[in-house]
């Protein structure tokens, strides 16, 4: 009994340090540092300042780049959400080899690598001359999008008791009445999850954007143009990376406070 | 007690196949006007599913239904008079007690202080009142009973359909939910039908019991009738304790058939029976004598034997008497009249017309 309880202690401890250790701190480490008076990284307090933050929001790659990642993620989220949650409905409460067929088609995105898919839409979009720009960067977020949004809804749809559903239409509600009144609500803070889930990684997503992407880059193709190769930008990375995880953790804070969300 | 021939529901030969199997075979039943009909049954003996169908959650493979003459069969559920108490309850759990109940009115439109005077009248009812603003994922089992009622009830459905609700819930609270059932029923007036696999629940909440096995509706009729008359053994089992004998014929005279059962003579009213028939006999354990001396008159089948058991039931016993041939069967006496010890020698006997011969 205190021997398993120990353990138990051990290992949280073990995970809790693991993830400290190696996101919290160098995360915390950029944005103590994005404050210090040096225009390159060391190691040194040299005093405090603003400036990184100003210059990196008076550039205008910088600041275009942000928008960019922005734009791409609401539309990924929106598209693939739109996209996704109908499928989900079918894959759920569907039977039969058709469905396990479509359900198979649809999932199988999920476990192809991101450069895979980057490069075979680079020749994709190359072959049949097609202009990349944000929007291809953006279906190319889609394609991986949509296996995640499922496996993100399916689990709260097969908790869903399919006799609720007929509850409200014994009582007088049409099917689309169902869904507005008695489905949706259940099923929408595991809808705001996803949504959540599915824009950080798209956010985020370098290895797809880079291959798929026109003229225009989003943030995290943007710090891969130029770290290493412009002097001084780093401060300015950190700056950016600094208001980037203040604002999501404000903004997740909020929703999951609101209770939206079923994670948590 | 049957309210004549004012037929609500008609149910006419309904069938229904899920792939390879026959949930419903051919079933036809007339529900009148505000009574309270049971259908009881094993599970899968189709009575969910023929519940389903009338509230139009199902649609029948063949058949037809009609309410009040017309033909209902092709609506959908949200079209149909009819409303249901589903076996899980099936509550929005995330709405209130108001807003569950308030759902019917809400869709069909209803104004606002229409909806809120119903609702509180049918809380009300079911006597919740105090529970209207709680969330019903934070009520107790009989609770949430009662609010899958007043939601269903507030529509004032024609027909109110109840599909196993009580199943969740524990012996004692289901004893008082019957009564308060019944009550309830009395007050609104409008037809229930209540589906069960409890044949004392039955029982207690029945006018009418329609009994189902496999697909098949065997027997409709008031509840002492299918008692006191079932039509196949199946019936006689299900419903109530009863004492099987399987008699072959020998002797047909003046109405009362006679055979032989393991070594014993046994007598009964004729059937249109043939000699050399071999049928069923069932006798309920309370229509069963025991006494130490042998009864006196001819109209008496009598048995001899030893106690066995004697199981106490507070205001009855059951005796289990193993009989001179070796076979057992089973004595039902009020316990002020119980006086018998195992090993006691014992007549055991009963009148021919308490037998209830059965050909299938």
């Amino acid at each position: 009994m205190e021997t398993s309880r120990l353990l138990k202690i051990a290992l949280v401890a073990y995970t809790a340090f693991t993830v400290g250790f190696f996101i919290y701190l160098p995360v915390a480490v950029i944005i103590v540092y994005s404050f210090n008076d040096v225009p390159f990284f060391i190691p040194e307090w040299r005093g405090f300042t603003l400036e990184w933050f100003v210059k990196a929001f008076t550039r205008r790659d910088v600041v275009t780049s942000l928008w960019n990642s922005l734009y791409i993620a609401v539309f990924t989220t929106a598209v693939s959400l739109a996209l996704a949650i109908p499928p989900t409905f079918y894959v759920v409460r569907g039977r039969g080899r058709v469905k396990d067929l479509y359900m198979l088609y649809l999932m199988l995105p999920f476990v192809i690598p991101w450069i895979i898919i980057g490069v075979s839409l680079y020749i994709f979009y190359w072959y049949l001359g097609i202009e990349k720009s944000l929007l291809t960067a953006a279906l190319g977020h889609i394609v991986y999008s949509i296996p995640l949004i499922v496996t993100l809804l399916a689990p709260r749809l097969y908790s869903l008791d399919p006799d609720i559903e007929r509850a409200s239409m014994d009582l007088g509600a049409t099917p689309w009445q169902t869904f507005r009144y008695v489905v949706f609500p259940q099923v929408f803070p595991a809808i705001v999850s996803a949504a959540i889930i599915t824009f950080i990684w798209s956010f985020d997503n370098f290895v797809i954007s880079y291959y798929t992407l026109g003229g225009e880059l989003t943030w995290p193709v943007w710090v891969f143009s130029v770290i290493g190769k412009q002097r001084n930008i780093f401060p300015v990375v950190m700056a950016v990376s600094t208001v980037i995880i203040l604002v999501s953790t404000v903004v997740i804070a909020y929703i999951v406070k609101k209770g939206y969300v079923d994670i948590l | 007690m049957a309210k004549s021939a004012d037929v609500i529901l008609r149910v006419d030969r309904v069938s229904k196949r899920f792939g390879e199997t026959w949930a419903l075979r051919d079933v036809s039943l007339d529900v009148y006007r505000g009574e309270l009909l049971v259908l009881l049954g094993p599970s899968g003996s189709g009575k969910s599913t023929l519940l389903r169908i009338i509230a139009g959650l199902e649609t029948a493979t063949s058949g037809r239904l009609y309410m009040d003459g017309v033909d209902i069969t092709d609506l959908p559920p949200y079209k149909r008079d009819t409303s249901m108490v589903f076996q899980h309850l099936a509550l929005f759990p995330h709405m209130t007690v108001y807003e569950n109940v308030a759902y019917g009115l809400k869709i069909r439109g209803v104004p606002k202080e229409e909806i809120d005077r119903r609702v509180d009248e049918v809380l009300s009812l079911v006597r919740i009142r105090e529970l209207r603003d709680r969330k019903v994922t934070k009520l107790s089992g009989g609770q949430q009973q009662r609010v899958a009622i007043a939601r269903s009830l507030i529509l004032r459905p024609k027909i109110l359909l109840l599909d196993e609700p009580l199943g969740a819930l524990d012996l004692k609270l289901r004893k008082e939910l019957h009564i308060e059932l019944k009550r309830l029923h009395e007050e609104v007036g409008n037809t229930w039908i209540f589906v069960t696999h409890d044949q004392e629940e039955a029982l207690t909440l029945a006018d009418r019991i329609g009994v189902m096995n496999e697909g098949r509706l065997i027997q409709v009729g008031e509840k002492w009738d299918v008692y006191d008359y079932p039509k196949t053994r199946f019936v006689a089992e299900f419903i109530g304790e009863t004492n099987m004998f399987t008699v072959s014929i020998d002797d047909i005279s003046g109405g009362v058939a006679t055979g032989s059962w393991k070594g014993f003579r046994v007598s009964f009213k004729d059937g249109g029976f043939r000699p050399g028939e071999t049928i069923y006999l069932s006798v309920r354990p309370e229509n069963l004598h025991i006494s130490k001396e042998p009864p006196r008159g001819e109209e008496y089948n009598v048995f001899h034997g030893v106690v066995d058991v004697e199981v106490f039931r507070g205001s009855y016993v059951i005796y289990h008497i193993r009989l001179d041939n070796g076979e057992v069967i089973r004595v039902t006496v009020l316990s002020k009249d119980a006086e018998f010890d195992p090993g006691d020698r014992v007549y055991v006997y009963w009148r021919f017309d308490k037998g209830v011969p059965l050909r299938e």
